[in-house]
C-alpha cells in the first residue's frame, strides 16, 4: 500500500524552553492509502496537536512530516499538501465560513483558483455525497450537529482530498448526529477510497477500524487492530481510556470464570459467542 | 425538594411565523432527593423544560411548582428562585469570567447576598466537592486550567450557591471517560451526602443507566415515559423508534434472552449483565 | 429572531432579486443621492412612483416592506415636529408661543418624504439581495475605488464572515445571559454604573468565546487552503446582463426627470 502520511521522529512542544509544554514526543508512524485509522487519548494525551501537524497546521519543532512524499515544512507544498489532507474539526459552527451551504461548499475549490463551472460541478457532487444536496441553498444555522458536520465533509471533499481527518468531529454531537457523521466516514473510506483518520475518546466508534493508535503523555502507547487493542483490557485504564460495554461484558465473564472465546466487539458477536460457550458446557 | 408541573406548554415566537410549541402538556411530580434522568434527542424539549424550572422561561400555559410555589407567583422574586434551583448549563465553562478560581465560584453565593465568611465557606465546600483542590487553584485565573477543570469550577460556581436541586445539562459532554465519570460520581456524591435533587439531562443511555431513580423520556415536546430506568429501557422498542438507544448491556441480555437463554432481561448496568449471565451458565454447566 | 428579520432577505424570484448586486447598490446609491436635489411635490411624485414599480418588480410584498419603516417612524415623527416649531418664516398658525411657518411645513414634509424614500429603497435592497451577493458586490465595486481596490477582498471576506458569526453570537449572548441570571446575577436594578458593572459577568465570557471562535475559524479556512485573494476565484461570478443595462439606464432618466420638475415651479 502506498504512505499516505509519515511521521518520523515527530515532536511538538508549545514551548521549547519548558520541557512540559512538550504535547508530542519523538511520534514515528506511518498511514497508508485506503485505512480508516482511530487514534485515541484521552484530554490532553497530544491527539488534537497530533491532528494539525498532519496538514501543516502545525509544525514539528523536531524531525519531520511527510504527505504524499511533501515535507509540511515546504512552504511551496503547503497548499498541495492540505488539498490532499482535508479537516474536520470539533465545533461545527466554527467552521462555517459562509452564510450559504453551498458558498462554504465552494471555498476550498474557490482558494484553488478553479473555474466557476468545474466549482459548481465539485460543489454538487460533494453535497450529494454526503447526502445534503437538497439543503444547498439554506443557512447554517438552519441546520442540525450532525449535518453541519456533514457540510464540513463536503467543504473538504470538494477540494478532492485522498485523506480526510475528523478532530474530536463527533464530540459535540447527539447519538444521532454522531450515527449520521460515522456512516458518512465509512462510506467515503469503502466507496470512495479515501483515507479515514477519526480522533475520539469515544472507543466504541473505534470497533471498525483498520487499527487504533492509543497516544497518552505525548507518545504512542499502541498501535493495534481493534481486536487486539481490546483483548487485553488492562492496558487500556493506565491510558484513562474505556473499553466498549460489550468488551467490558466480555472481560467481566471472563474474570467471572467463563472463558468467552475471542473479542467480542458488537452485541451479536458477544452473543453468538456466549452461545457457543453454552453449547461448550 | 420536590417539583410538580402541570401540563406545562411552552410556545416560542407567539403569533409570529416562526411560532413553534417546544413542549406541550408535560405534566409530572418528582420528590425530594431523587435523581432524575432527562433523555430525549436533540430539539425533543429537554432544554426548554429545565429552564421553566428556575423561571428563565415562563409558562405559555400551565404551571410550575417547586416545593410548593407556584412560580408564576409574582411575588416570588428571582433571586428566592435561584437559590433553591441550580441550573448547570451545557458547556458552562463559557461562563467563566473571573480573574481567579474562588472569585468565580463566589459570584454565584455572593449575588445571594452570603456574607464573606459564608461565602468563604460554600467555596471551600463547592471545590471540594467537585475533586479541585482548594489551596493549590483558588488564585490561579480559571482560563488558564485545562477543559474538564474548567467544567468543574463552572459546576462548583453553581452549586457554592446552596441549591436544593440542581439541573445539569448534559455535564459530561465533551469529556474523557475519566473526566466523564469524576464529574458523574461527584453529582451523585452530592445527591447521596447532602440530598441535592438532581435532574441531569443526558444522551448517554449508559450514564442515565447507572445513575438515576426515575427517568424522563421526551420525544417531540411530550413526556413520553417516567419511570424507573428498569421499566423505561423495558420499552426498547419504542426508545429506537425515537432515536434513541437502550444500554449495551440491556441490549446483550434482550438479545441472549431471543435466543432462548433463561436469562432475565430486567438489568441494565455492565456489572448486572454479567453477574446475571454468569449466574445462567453456571446453570447450564453439570456440575 | 423577530426584530433583526425586518429589512432582512426574503426569498422569491423576481426581476429585482435576479438584478446584478452591483447595480442594485449603485441604484440605491444615486436614489439617496438624487432625493437630496428633490424639492417639489412633482419631483417626490416622480421619485414615489419608481420606488413603487421596483416594489411591484420585487414582489415582496407591501405590508413587508413597510415594516422598515417601523424602527424609525419616531425618529420621522421627532425631526417633522422639530422642523414644524423651530423653522422661520410666515406664520400661517399660532397658538401660545408655539408657530409654525409655511416654510416650517414644507420644511417638514419635505425631510419626512426623503426619509420615508431613503428607507423603503433601501430596505428594497436588502429585501431582494442575499448577504452573499451583497458582500460580493460590495467587494467588487470597492475594486474600482482608488485607495480601497488592494484591500476589497479582504474587507469583502470580513462582512462576510462578520455576517455567518451574528446567529451563532446571538445564541452565545442568549446562554451566557441564562447563565449568569441563574447564578443570581441582576442586570435590572441598580444605577448606571452598577447596571454597567452587571455587564461584566455577560462581556468577558463573550469576548473570551469570540476570541476562541475566530481562532477556530481562521485555523478551518487555512486548513481549507486560504491564502488570501490572490488567485482566488468565484463559483458564482458577477456579470452584468442587459437587465442590469436597462434599469440602470431607466433609473437614471427617472432621476434626471426628478431633477428637471424644479423648472416646473
Amino acid at each position: 500500500m502506498k504512505t499516505m502520511i509519515r511521521l518520523e521522529a515527530a515532536s511538538f512542544s508549545y514551548d521549547e524552553a519548558d520541557s512540559s509544554k512538550t504535547a508530542l514526543d519523538d511520534i514515528n508512524l506511518e498511514f497508508c492509502e485506503g485505512e480508516f485509522i482511530g487514534i485515541a487519548g484521552h484530554n490532553g494525551s497530544g491527539k488534537s496537536t497530533l491532528a494539525k501537524l498532519l496538514n501543516g497546521l502545525l509544525l514539528p519543532t523536531k524531525g519531520d512530516v511527510t504527505v504524499l512524499g511533501m515535507n509540511t515544512k515546504n512552504e511551496n507544498e503547503i497548499k498541495e499538501i492540505r488539498r490532499n489532507v482535508g479537516m474536520v474539526f470539533q465545533n461545527p459552527d466554527n467552521q462555517m465560513i459562509a452564510t450559504i451551504v453551498e458558498e462554504d461548499v465552494a471555498f476550498g475549490p474557490e482558494n484553488l483558483g478553479k473555474p466557476p463551472y468545474e466549482i459548481r460541478d465539485t460543489v454538487d457532487e460533494s453535497l450529494a455525497l454526503v447526502g445534503m444536496a437538497e439543503y444547498k441553498d439554506k443557512r447554517p444555522s438552519q441546520l442540525s450537529g450532525g449535518q453541519k458536520q456533514r457540510i464540513a465533509i463536503a467543504g473538504v471533499l470538494a477540494m478532492k482530498p485522498k485523506c480526510i481527518i475528523f478532530d474530536e468531529s463527533t464530540a459535540m454531537l447527539d447519538p444521532q448526529g454522531r450515527k449520521e457523521l460515522l456512516d458518512t466516514m465509512h462510506r467515503l473510506n469503502a466507496e470512495e477510497g479515501v483515507t479515514i483518520i477519526h480522533i475520539t475518546h469515544y472507543m466504541e466508534e473505534l470497533i471498525t477500524a483498520s487499527r487504533i493508535i492509543a497516544l497518552n503523555e505525548g507518545k504512542v502507547a499502541f498501535d493495534k487492530t481493534p481486536r487486539d487493542a481490546f483483548s487485553d483490557l488492562s492496558a487500556l485504564s493506565p491510558l484513562n481510556l474505556a473499553a466498549p460495554e460489550v468488551v467490558q461484558i466480555a472481560d467481566g465473564l471472563k474474570i467471572a470464570g467463563f472463558p468467552i472465546e475471542g473479542t467480542a466487539l458488537s452485541c451479536e458477536e458477544l452473543v453468538e459467542a456466549i452461545w457457543q460457550l453454552k453449547q461448550s458446557l | 425538594m420536590a417539583v410538580e408541573t402541570i401540563s406545562l406548554t411552552h410556545t416560542y415566537a407567539v403569533g409570529t411565523a416562526f411560532e413553534f410549541t417546544a413542549i406541550k402538556g408535560v405534566t409530572f411530580k418528582t420528590l425530594a432527593h431523587e435523581f432524575i434522568g432527562i433523555i430525549g434527542h436533540t430539539g425533543s424539549g429537554k432544554s426548554t423544560l429545565i429552564q421553566h424550572l428556575n423561571k428563565l422561561l415562563t409558562p405559555t400555559s400551565g404551571s410550575v411548582i417547586v416545593n410548593g410555589f407556584d412560580l408564576s407567583d409574582k411575588k416570588m422574586p428571582m433571586k428566592e428562585i435561584v437559590k433553591r434551583v441550580g441550573i448547570v448549563f451545557q458547556y458552562p465553562e463559557y461562563q467563566l469570567f473571573e480573574e481567579t478560581v474562588y472569585k468565580d465560584i463566589a459570584f454565584g453565593p455572593t449575588n445571594l447576598g452570603f456574607s464573606k465568611s459564608e461565602t468563604d465557606f460554600l467555596v471551600r465546600e463547592a471545590m471540594d466537592f467537585v475533586s479541585l483542590d482548594f489551596e493549590k487553584l483558588k488564585d490561579e485565573s480559571p482560563f488558564d486550567l485545562s477543559g474538564g477543570q474548567k467544567r468543574r469550577v463552572a459546576i462548583a460556581g453553581v452549586l457554592a450557591m446552596k441549591p436544593q436541586i440542581l439541573v445539569l445539562d448534559e455535564p459530561a459532554s465533551g469529556l474523557d471517560p475519566v473526566g466523564r465519570e469524576g464529574i458523574l460520581r461527584s453529582i451523585r456524591r452530592m445527591n447521596k451526602e447532602i440530598g441535592i435533587s438532581i435532574f441531569l439531562v443526558s444522551h448517554n443511555m449508559d450514564d442515565v443507566a447507572e445513575y438515576c431513580d426515575r427517568v424522563m423520556v421526551f420525544s417531540k415536546g411530550e413526556l413520553l415515559l417516567f419511570e424507573s430506568p428498569n421499566e423505561v429501557f423495558a420499552h426498547a422498542d419504542l426508545l429506537e423508534s425515537i432515536g434513541l438507544e437502550v444500554p449495551q448491556a440491556k441490549k446483550v441480555l434482550l438479545m441472549l434472552k431471543e435466543r432462548g437463554f433463561s436469562v432475565d432481561a430486567s438489568f441494565y448496568t455492565c456489572d448486572e449483565a454479567v453477574a446475571e449471565i454468569a449466574r445462567c451458565l453456571r446453570q447450564a454447566k453439570p456440575c | 429572531m423577530n426584530d433583526i428579520t425586518v429589512g432582512q432577505y426574503y426569498p422569491v424570484d423576481s426581476p429585482m432579486h435576479r438584478l446584478d448586486p452591483r447595480t442594485k447598490l449603485k441604484g440605491v446609491f444615486l436614489y439617496v443621492m438624487g432625493l437630496f436635489f428633490v424639492n417639489n411635490l412633482y419631483g417626490y411624485g416622480i421619485a414615489f412612483i419608481l420606488l413603487c414599480v421596483c416594489v411591484a418588480c420585487s414582489k415582496v410584498p407591501i405590508s413587508y416592506v413597510l415594516r422598515s419603516l417601523k424602527p424609525i417612524l419616531m425618529v420621522i415623527v421627532f425631526t417633522s415636529i422639530i422642523n414644524l416649531v423651530w423653522t422661520q418664516g410666515n406664520v400661517v398658525w399660532q397658538m401660545g408661543f408655539i408657530k409654525i411657518t409655511d416654510s416650517g411645513i414644507s420644511l417638514a414634509a419635505n425631510m419626512a418624504a426623503r426619509l420615508v424614500l431613503i428607507i423603503t429603497g433601501s430596505s428594497l435592497l436588502t429585501l431582494t439581495t442575499t448577504t452573499v451577493a451583497l458582500t460580493d458586490g460590495i467587494e467588487m465595486l470597492l475594486r474600482k475605488v482608488p485607495l480601497l481596490s488592494k484591500v476589497s477582498h479582504e474587507i469583502g471576506m470580513m462582512m462576510s464572515i462578520a455576517l455567518s458569526f451574528i446567529p451563532t453570537l446571538t445564541e452565545e449572548l442568549d446562554r451566557i445571559v441564562k447563565a449568569q441570571k441563574s447564578r443570581g446575577a441582576d442586570f435590572e436594578s441598580g444605577n448606571i454604573a452598577a447596571r454597567a458593572k452587571a455587564m461584566i459577568p455577560i462581556l468577558v465570557p463573550l469576548f473570551v468565546s469570540a476570541i476562541q471562535r475566530a481562532s477556530e475559524l481562521a485555523m478551518a479556512m487555512e486548513s481549507r487552503c486560504y491564502t488570501g485573494g490572490t488567485n482566488r476565484t468565484r463559483m458564482k461570478e458577477l456579470k452584468y446582463r442587459p437587465a442590469d443595462h436597462l434599469s440602470m439606464t431607466c433609473l437614471v432618466a427617472a432621476l434626471a426627470a426628478c431633477y428637471f420638475t424644479k423648472a416646473l415651479v
